[in-house]
């Protein structure tokens, strides 16, 4: 992080925490020294009022083919597994949306890959050379992240909101790298 | 008999389970949504290559019948022991709908809840075989 400095608001209890683009980010107290990455921090207005990619004209052509990729998953019927996985509940595709529209992943040089999964959850997965991150939103609406840094063999699997230290180094680093 | 950890399992994985990775070969990786167990239950299913080879098939023979973008992860039986997996040799006999594949089908069992298990289970299973 260089001479990025870092500070965190009191730690919130795993259920204050959502998938969405102004739930998620308002938690943060993130004041990096680098101007590019302080631009993916900064709170603003626009970061609590993301509009759902399928509801936008995207000038981001990366939100336009999640806007497709949201829809394909949208349009999977039960047991689209050809056994009995669910499909995925229209309010998780709509807290999804939410969050990949936000700023804090519009900002972002890496866009995450968006997957269903079996038990009818999602995943939002980027892979660098020097980040692997998975943030899983359950059908629960329990959501949950695993951070594997390659740089130098760490990893970390807990729920989104009890190491927000580590969710923040992996997007910082995900800010940093292409 | 036992299953060798020199083998390898060939996992089918779905177009929309393909995820870019630039470390991957080809730039492209299994989603760790694809090393799930069943949704009805039943633990993962795989095909062993040892056996496809000895009967006469390929690694692409595993999505033979498959639409384009469906590819085909081979995951070395090493690597799902080091995540305290087991793999059962579950050959399909008579099935309703026939496939090349059916002596060679095997069930890997085991805890594949996490996602760091199954994200270093995906890493270590490249895509061999993508359908044109």
């Amino acid at each position: 992080m260089g001479e990025d400095q870092v500070t965190y608001a009191p730690a919130l209890p795993s259920s204050a925490w959502t998938l969405t683009g102004n739930q998620f980010l308002s938690k943060w107290r993130f004041v990096p020294a680098s101007p590019s990455v302080r631009r993916l921090f900064e709170p603003r207005e626009a970061v609590g009022t993301a509009q759902p990619v399928l509801d936008a004209q995207p000038t981001d052509p990366w939100l336009g083919s999640a806007a497709r990729r949201m829809e394909e998953i949208a349009n999977l019927s039960q047991g689209w597994d050809d056994a009995a996985a669910p499909s995925i509940a229209p309010a998780l595709l709509k807290a999804v949306t939410t969050f990949v529209s936000s700023d804090l992943i519009v900002n972002l040089p890496n866009r995450p890959a968006i997957v269903p999964t079996f038990s009818g959850g999602l995943l939002l997965e980027w892979h660098t050379e020097v980040v692997d991150l998975i943030i899983e939103s359950a059908p629960d609406g329990e959501a949950s992240f695993y951070f594997c840094d390659n740089e130098t063999g760490d990893e970390t699997e807990a729920l989104l909101g009890d190491r927000s230290d580590v969710l923040t180094a992996a997007f910082v680093k995900l800010g940093l790298r292409s | 008999m036992p299953v060798s950890p020199a083998d390898t399992c060939l996992r089918r994985v779905r177009p929309i389970h393909v995820v870019p990775d630039p470390k991957a070969p080809g730039g492209l990786r299994a989603s760790a949504a694809a090393f799930e167990d069943d949704s009805d239950g039943s633990s993962m299913s795989v095909c062993l290559r040892s056996v496809t080879v000895a009967i006469g098939l390929t690694d692409a023979s595993v999505v033979h019948g498959k639409e384009s973008r469906w590819a085909v992860a081979a995951i070395p039986v090493q690597i799902l022991i080091n995540e305290e997996q087991v793999v059962e040799p579950n050959p399909i006999v008579d099935p309703p709908t026939p496939h090349p594949c059916d002596p060679a089908h095997a069930l890997v069992h085991g805890e594949k809840r996490p996602k760091g298990r199954r994200d270093r289970i995906s890493k270590a299973s490249p895509l061999v075989h993508i359908v044109p």
